[in-house]
């Protein structure tokens, strides 16, 4: 199991990624979490463009990434996903506050893997944060394009960081 | 005919002749050689008779019309032994009075043959007398008139059958004779017109005139083609009556053509269609007028539903507004105060407790949320119409539900439940808030009593319950336990959203069902549910 894989988070609000690093701070289960604070933001760091241009090649084991944002909402980032050669096997989990049938059937429409609710309860949170992190995170094997060449690193392990 | 052709009547006693009558004789009788050449080809039946009516000589056309095979059979015979007995004594008198002198005109009879067959003949009779002048018998011309007789028998019939139609029908009937322009108008045609026979001339003017103007072209256009083209004919056009009204008439008509392919007559009917119009034009005011009626409605029902879909969009965008952004700040509360009370190990219990207060709070509004959001949804959502095995549903939540309350004294009491027609997503839904409802309020006795049954199905519906003995409540509150947010209890006393019962009625209500409840306080409640058998528009 590679540890060099990096999470991406696609979370709009200052306070949700904060919760979730706080959570990830205690339970890490990817060497990196990059964080894109839109749509757009996520766009560019996946297809390398504007100050992700030299980023190395590697992609996230899993995008984390939330359906109502500012720019560019979590359904068109999926389906620009999905559209693209290189992207379009890359795990895609819905994180979302909306339980909405609307939402969720919408998402699976365009191609989603899965599809999580935040819990309002603290402590269901960490155990959701757990879970994805250990599905996605360590026991699910990504499609081979997206893990990064065995044994290099690209941040300190076991050590989130964020990008914005 | 044979020769001599007449044989002196030696009989009569008269002289034997002179040399010079024998003379004269002789040379008659070449004189009239080539006459009598012409007697025996006539197409006439000719045959001499004496006095007695004896005959003494026929010729072939006699033979003929007589049915017999040679003059043979006739020659000798009393001319009366070929005519019908009943017309026997009128030949007979017409012949004698003839034969002495008297001028009358052709007799015409019907003869009977030895065949069967009947034939009509014309008799006349011319006499024969001697050179004395006496009268020695006769030459009867015996003329077949049987097919002339058949003609006029025909058109006669043909008359009649024309005259009795023309009285018993309650059309009018037309017939233009095209070559000389003649028309006739039966009386039945003039009575529709408001006329009797006499006051209305048979002309061709009395029919154009009275057409409609609006009528008149393509009622002549319709008479043309079908003369030229010999389609059938059907005009309907309006006619002006005596009192100056216009009724509507129908005609239905054919043509007659001669050899040459020339229309030479048309005749046909005319009946009177004002009152099937007037009903049809009645009928057709109506139809426009509900369509008019309808197409308003319609109208109006397209504004109310464009309304509602408004107001669904609205209702939609608040509820899209809750789910995603209501719910994240409480997440926020929840999460930080948790995270703020870890990085305060040490403060005092009074602090302790507002923290677990504040997430407490905002924790109990998520929840409150997320129910309201589910009544929403589940009162919005297509349902799904399938057969529903109530009874598997049962035991899957009552096995949840006995997990749950695990530790405590239940005994489930469960009877078969039916089938029924509904969305088993929505029914479970119904299931589960009326078990865990059981559960809950009867958290405070030591041994609870849980039973679901079913009841008092009819061939319509079908009746199921859910009792608990439980805490129950005052019945004069009954109304109040299904509207959302009200709740008979404290929340302090029993957890919950005071939403679930009103979920519950609009399931039962969207399954075109009912629920009610019976309960006393202390005494427990019961629930009981009815769905019909075929679930609406099912």
């Amino acid at each position: 199991m590679s540890h060099t894989q990096h999470m991406l988070l696609v979370e709009d609000n200052q306070n949700d990624v904060e919760l979730m690093l706080a959570v990830l701070e205690e339970f890490p289960f990817a060497n990196e979490v990059v964080v894109a604070l839109d749509g757009a933001e996520a766009l560019d760091y996946l297809f390398r463009r504007e100050q992700f241009a030299t980023r190395s090649e590697d992609l996230p084991c899993v995008v984390l990434l939330d359906i109502k944002m500012p720019k560019v909402n979590g359904f068109e980032v999926l389906k620009q996903i999905r559209t693209d050669a290189q992207l379009r096997w890359l795990p895609v989990v819905m994180l979302t506050s909306s339980r909405a049938e609307r939402d969720i059937m919408e998402s699976y429409a365009l191609g989603a893997n899965a599809y999580v609710v935040k819990p309002v309860d603290f402590d269901e949170y960490v155990e959701m944060v757990k879970d994805i992190g250990r599905f996605w995170g360590r026991r699910n094997e990504p499609p081979l394009s997206t893990a990064g060449p065995g044994g290099e690193t690209s941040g300190p392990i076991n050590s989130p960081t964020v990008r914005h | 005919m044979r020769a001599p052709p007449v044989e002196p009547p030696r009989q009569q006693g008269h002289d034997p002749m002179s040399p010079s009558m024998i003379w004269a004789h002789e040379h008659l009788a070449a004189e009239l050689r080539p006459l009598a050449v012409a007697i025996r080809m006539s197409a006439d039946g000719v045959l001499v008779i004496d006095l007695n009516g004896t005959i003494r000589d026929v010729n072939d056309a006699a033979v003929v019309f007589l049915n017999r095979q040679s003059p043979d059979e006739l020659i000798g015979k009393s001319v009366v032994d070929f005519l019908l007995p009943e017309d026997r004594s009128e030949v007979l008198v017409n012949v004698q009075k003839r034969l002495a002198g008297e001028q009358i005109g052709n007799l015409e009879f019907e003869l009977g043959l030895a065949t069967g067959e009947r034939r009509w003949g014309e008799l006349q009779t011319t006499v024969m007398n001697d050179v004395h002048g006496q009268p020695v018998g006769g030459v009867v011309v015996l003329r077949d008139i049987t097919r002339r007789r058949r003609t006029e028998e025909a058109l006669r019939q043909s008359q009649e059958r024309f005259a009795l139609i023309l009285r018993s029908t309650n059309d009018g009937l037309w017939d233009h004779d095209i070559t000389t322009h003649e028309i006739f108008l039966s009386p039945t045609y003039k009575k529709k017109l408001g006329y009797a026979d006499h006051e209305l001339a048979n002309t061709l003017e009395n029919f154009e005139s009275r057409l409609h103007p609006d009528d008149h072209d393509y009622v002549l256009e319709a008479v043309r083609e079908h003369l030229r083209d010999r389609t059938s004919f059907r005009v309907e056009f309006r006619l002006r009556i005596r009192s100056g009204e216009y009724h509507w008439f129908e005609s239905y008509g054919q043509g007659l053509w001669n050899d040459a392919g020339q229309p030479i007559r048309m005749a046909g009917s005319l009946r009177d269609i004002t009152a099937r119009k007037e009903a049809s034009a009645y009928l057709e005011q109506q139809v426009k007028e509900r369509t008019a009626e309808l197409a308003r409605t319609n109208a109006t029902l397209a504004a109310h539903v464009h309304e509602l879909e408004t107001v669904n969009q609205e209702l939609e965008a608040v509820t899209d507004t809750i789910a995603h952004d209501l719910r994240a700040p409480i997440r926020y509360v929840h999460g930080f105060v948790r995270l703020l009370k870890k990085r305060l190990p040490h403060i005092d219990a009074k602090s302790t407790h507002y923290l677990t207060v504040i997430a407490d709070a905002v924790k109990q509004m998520g929840v409150q949320i997320d129910a309201l959001l589910t009544f929403v949804w589940t009162g919005r959502k297509d349902m799904q119409r399938t057969q529903v095995m109530l009874g598997q549903i049962v035991r899957e939540v009552v096995k949840k539900s006995a997990d749950a309350a695990q530790g405590r004294d239940i005994t489930w009491d469960i009877g078969s439940l039916p089938d029924v027609q509904g969305d088993p997503a929505m029914l479970r839904i119904v299931l589960t808030h009326l078990i865990d409802n059981a559960v809950k309020y009867t958290q405070p006795r030591v041994s609870a009593r849980i039973t679901l049954g079913c009841s008092l199905s009819t061939e319509h519906e079908v009746v199921w319950f859910v009792r608990d003995n439980g805490v129950g409540f005052d019945m004069q509150y009954a109304h109040k336990i299904f509207a959302v947010f009200h709740r008979l209890h404290r929340p302090e006393e029993f957890a919950g959203a005071g939403i679930g019962l009103a979920l519950v009625r609009r399931i039962i209500q969207r399954h075109g069902g009912r629920i009610w409840v019976e309960a006393a306080v202390d005494h427990g409640a019961t629930f009981y549910v009815a769905l019909p058998r075929l679930a609406p528009g099912g």
